[in-house]
């Protein structure tokens, strides 16, 4: 009965996001695929190729690195973002002392635009006008001072710190608001029951909030997989490749040698890349869930 | 940004969930009870270490751009970069202010961002809902283009969506990046909706169907007031990302009246990175980002009341 | 999420939506009206176009050209000139609308002579010829206008085949050697002319304490321009151009990159670069070296107008042209610069107005003001040196010719193989033989040779 009363609203409902979706992002993507299948001249003219662009694709070095920086940069990124993501937006569902001021605070970088942020860390990490590598150096610890960002070795970390840093408020506000959506009787119940907070956090929240999780660990997957801006202002990909991301390699075939085809050959594998990992990473959360 | 949170029954047992009467709205708020705050406990001091070193960075971060944007030039590239501003000129906040158009720039950005952070919340709450609440046959496939659409790789699609634009005479127009950007903000928002309503329970429409609600009236006067804590997440977060846009306000806007204040900020940058005019890019970056924060700071309670909500009721 | 690849493969196998192009391509371009050669000046009416510029909001070098601006304004009653900001960051925009058929009516960065990756928007019509007004004598000077231009700049301005014009240069750039001149005199150092004074000079300020030379680690490009430079010293432009950029060649068939490779490395190994440069951005590096910190850089000649704001006022600058290598089998005395070209629309809707533009800009006149005001150099014969840059006149005279930065490598494939194994060079993670055998390696991918 109401089910069918419902099926009635389906349309109306998706129609008007979908008809944006189509106009502005599905025709574009389409014509992605199309471009990809072509060659061209600075000036826009094409000349169809088949899969050619591909073809160069796969035997790439350059794309090859690119990838696996954007998987390592996903991957480091992940375990630099969740852990106290997650530690914040528990604290916060806590009802401390200065919850409001914390709220604020741990939220305000995100409002600070890419340009300016990078430009402060390029500052933070300079090797020897900076901050990292005098106090290092002021605490004894001289031995541990890098060149950071001009290091292959800790280049890729380093800018991936620093976009974590920018952006964790974003994943912190979508945490909190999973927190508070949780169950307060049963985390009381639990409490009464006299399970310790971690106890409580560990078998009760965690559980409840898998689907979150899950739905994060995508968004963050498929995020970073298309890094660009801090990687393109503090290291254009260097030193020697060691941070280009896929992002980058794409910005510099389509803008600086104006070879829209190849970009757009990348970019289709990319998003193909990006489905299948979010498709892995879907069913894997989900097998864990039946744990339970 | 008050999506009449406190309506919010705590999702329970079938038949508990229908909507309380409307007029209870204004009182209940008023009367909200504050939450108790919680008894120090031991494991607080490891939250208290982990927030004081994030806050500290975050305040420590704002403090730079401030003291560099009431440094000289020079000042800037010879001095330490923690050092304090010798004397205050407030002149780089004037100059910022003429050079970058700031008051024009201000206004279009605000226009811009708020509806099409608008259309993008309302346009994707509404999709949202058949896909996370009504099994059909193509839910799936729907699901999964929206998915498609976080992950366009803008570098290749923008020559098209260029070429679409100027079909519809929409290049240069304030609409036509209102819709770019509403689109944009789309898949996120459905997708964070959808994960959000699925966890809600299915007897809240049965319920409210055997109390002889339509579907339509069912969605808006028991789902929506529901979702509180997803809506806000995703209006602040699409709201952010429409006003720190740049890429595509400089594809889009020709017009220096219709430009966006990125576009403004880009003028300041450009003219930082070739002549060293950083004083005036950090007093730019700090007009442009105080009204932003201001506004946080002050809906911070109406949001922060959103997301506990549902909490209060438990 | 299958059913969302199915989709994609769905999307892949639909060549039927596939027709209209990426842009309008040159094709759909309406036939130009270009006005007669020999009475543009009286053709010139008002009318709005919008003209592309390098400078940002809100420099002095934008307030300048606005002030041209204006005396063309108040000439022709109805002109009306529009600024667009059309330097690096914003260029992908603005060849969009190129591509739409949606022009500036003047526009930088369209055209370089030399460079065959931007030939293209001549070939296709895009771009007005300019050689027939240059040909006419222009009744300020009485001379050809082409006349005015330095002959070492043709070759940027004009097409190779077709010998048609299709820029005017607004300024140059130049790689130069800067020194600190005060401090070169406090340690008794002579300025180094050839690379065994270079690197004496950099023993000398090392021993002083002095980092003897400034360079960023975070943009490969300005590290490359170390091998760029003694590449055309050791094998010269042309051979050097054929095997990077076109793929004439093997990097291994002259012994002079091998050689220019070995220099680099020495200067290496001796520490003569800025300690931490790894990791220090351009304007770090910059600031480091006006900060008498380090105490030489090679960098382009905007390196004044760009630092004008932060140069202590007591600073002594010098600037030399880069070393020549005793030795070297390349040219001896060219050297690398890049001319700012401005190219006309040829679908433009006022051509004499935006001929004007680009005649004014480039006047005698505008020119002598813009490198006492702003400290541009000029590629317009008889223009003096900007104050800022002593001499930079006299070392253009010198030098043989100008050839074209980064040898056209950026808008190119190689660029990607180039500037990381020269970076690699630098950081000290291998020596000049593997440097070669990898830059062999990568260019034979690259241009498949």
């Amino acid at each position: 009965m109401h089910k069918a009363a419902q099926r009635r609203i389906i349309i109306p409902f998706l129609m008007p996001a979908l008809a944006l979706l189509g106009i502005f992002f599905i025709y574009p993507l389409v014509k992605t695929v199309d471009l990809s299948l072509n060659e061209f001249s600075r000036t826009g003219m094409m000349r169809f190729v088949g899969i050619e662009q591909y073809r160069l694709l796969a035997g790439d070095p350059a794309f090859f690195n690119s990838l696996k920086n954007t998987f390592l940069m996903t991957l480091i990124g992940s375990c630099m973002l969740f852990p106290p993501a997650m530690a914040i937006a528990w604290a916060l569902s806590q009802r401390i002392h200065g919850e409001r001021f914390f709220r604020f605070v741990v939220f305000a970088p995100v409002v600070l635009s890419v340009a300016v942020v990078s430009l402060m860390w390029k500052f933070l990490y300079h090797p020897t006008l900076g901050l990292i590598n005098p106090a290092l150096k002021s605490m004894g610890l001289g031995a541990l001072a890098k060149t950071w960002l001009g290091d292959p070795a800790t280049a890729l970390a380093a800018v991936t710190f620093v976009s974590v840093w920018h952006g964790i408020g974003i994943w912190i506000v979508l945490l909190c608001a999973g927190f508070e959506r949780l169950p307060a009787d049963v985390l009381q119940a639990a409490r009464i029951d006299g399970a310790g907070e971690w106890r409580v956090f560990r078998s009760i929240m965690l559980p409840m909030m898998r689907d979150l999780l899950r739905m994060l660990a995508i968004l963050w997957v498929v995020q970073s997989l298309q890094t660009f801006a801090f990687v393109y202002i503090m290291t254009a990909g260097g030193p020697f490749g060691s941070t280009d991301t896929v992002g980058t390699l794409m910005y510099r075939v389509a803008f600086d040698r104006a070879d829209f085809g190849y970009a757009a050959a990348i970019g289709v594998v990319l998003v193909l890349v990006m489905l299948t990992v979010a498709k892995l990473l879907n069913k894997v959360m989900k097998r864990d869930d039946l744990q339970y | 940004m008050t999506f009449s949170t406190d309506l919010a029954e705590h999702p329970g047992p079938p038949g508990h969930a229908a909507p309380p009467p409307a007029p209870a709205r204004t009182r209940r708020r008023a009367a909200a009870p504050p939450r108790p705050r919680a008894p120090f406990r031991p494991h607080h001091l490891f939250f208290y270490l982990l927030l004081g070193v994030v806050a500290f960075s975050s305040v420590s971060a704002y403090a730079w751009v401030f003291n560099v944007s009431m440094k000289t030039n020079s000042e800037f590239i010879s001095s330490p970069p923690w050092q304090i501003a010798e004397s205050w000129h407030w002149d780089n906040y004037a100059n910022a202010w003429d050079r970058a158009d700031i008051g024009l720039f201000f206004g279009n950005s605000v226009i811009i961002s708020v509806v099409s952070t608008l259309i993008g919340v309302v346009l994707a709450v509404f999709a949202a809902y058949p896909l996370a609440r009504i099994a059909f046959r193509f839910s799936g496939v729907v699901l999964s283009v929206f998915l498609l659409g976080l992950m366009i790789p803008w570098m290749v699609t923008f020559a098209p969506l260029y070429l679409i634009m100027q079909d519809l005479g929409l290049v240069d127009s304030q609409a036509g990046l209102i819709l770019v950007y509403a689109t944009y903000n789309l898949p996120f928002n459905v997708f964070v909706l959808v994960g959000f309503m699925k966890t809600l329970p299915y007897e809240l429409e049965e319920a409210a169907a055997i109390d002889g609600a339509g579907p339509t009236r069912t969605f808006v006067s028991v789902i929506l007031p529901l979702m509180g804590p997803g809506l806000a997440s995703v209006a602040i977060i699409s709201f952010l990302q429409n006003w720190n846009e740049f890429f595509y306000a400089l594809l889009l806007i020709h017009s220096p009246e219709k430009m966006p204040l990125p576009l403004g900020l880009f003028q300041l940058g450009q003219a930082a990175d070739y002549g060293t005019n950083w004083a005036t890019l950090f007093a730019g970056m700090v007009i442009t980002v105080t009204p932003v924060l201001l506004g946080f700071a002050v809906l911070q309670k109406q949001i922060t009341k959103g997301l506990t909500a549902g909490a209060l009721k438990g | 999420m299958k059913v969302a690849l199915k989709l994609v493969a769905g999307l892949v196998l639909v060549p039927g939506l596939a027709l209209t192009a990426c842009g309008g391509g040159g094709a759909g371009r309406p036939a130009a009206k270009a006005p007669d050669a020999k009475t543009w000046q009286q053709d010139i009416k008002g009318g709005p176009i919008e003209v592309g510029v390098l400078p940002a909001v809100g420099t002095p070098s934008l307030t300048f050209l606005e002030d041209v601006a204006a005396g063309i304004e108040k000439d022709y009653a109805g002109a009306d000139l529009k600024m667009t900001f059309a330097n690096t960051k914003a260029r992908p925009a603005l060849e969009q609308r190129w591509r739409a058929g949606d022009a500036l009516d003047v526009d930088y960065t369209m055209f370089d002579g030399t460079n065959p990756a931007l030939l293209d928007w001549a070939d296709e019509g895009a771009l007005l010829d300019l050689k027939p007004y240059l040909d006419q004598v222009d009744t300020d000077t009485g001379k050809p206008w082409l006349d005015q231009f330095s002959p070492a700049v043709r070759q940027f301005m004009e097409h190779p085949a077709t010998k048609k014009i299709y820029g005017v240069p607004s300024e140059l750039s130049l790689q130069v050697l800067f020194y600190n001149a005060a401090l070169f005199k406090k340690n008794g150092i002579t300025p180094p002319a050839t690379w065994d004074d270079l690197t004496t000079a950099a023993d000398r300020l090392k021993a002083a304490g002095v980092d003897p030379i400034a360079v960023t680690g975070l943009f490969e490009p300005y590290m490359g321009m170390w091998s760029d430079n003694l590449w055309l010293r050791t094998v010269g432009y042309d051979k050097a151009h054929g095997v990077l950029t076109e793929g004439k060649g093997h990097i291994t068939d002259d012994p002079g990159f091998l050689k220019g490779l070995q220099l680099l490395q020495d200067l290496r190994d001796r520490k003569s670069f800025l300690q931490g440069f790894e990791g220090t951005d351009f304007t770090a590096a910059q600031a480091q070296f006006f900060q008498g910190k380090a105490g030489m850089i090679l960098m382009g000649s905007w390196l004044v107008s760009e630092m004008a704001d932060v140069i202590p006022e007591d600073f002594e600058l010098g600037v030399l042209p880069f070393p020549t290598v005793p030795g070297g089998t390349g040219d001896e005395a060219s050297m690398l610069a890049t001319a700012q070209l401005m190219s006309v629309s040829a679908a433009s809707e006022n051509i004499p107005l935006s001929l004007e533009w680009i005649h004014r800009v480039t006047s005698a006149e505008t020119q002598t003001r813009r490198a006492k005001e702003i400290g541009e150099v000029s590629a317009v014969n008889g223009v003096p040196s900007p104050p800022g840059l002593p001499g930079i006149s006299d070392i253009v005279t010198k030098a043989d010719r100008l050839q074209a930065s980064y040898y056209g490598l950026l808008e190119s494939k190689a660029k990607d193989i180039v500037y990381p194994e020269i970076a690699k060079l630098l950081f000290g993670k291998q020596d000049a033989q593997q440097t070669l055998d990898n830059l062999d390696a990568g260019l034979r991918r690259v241009h498949g040779n």
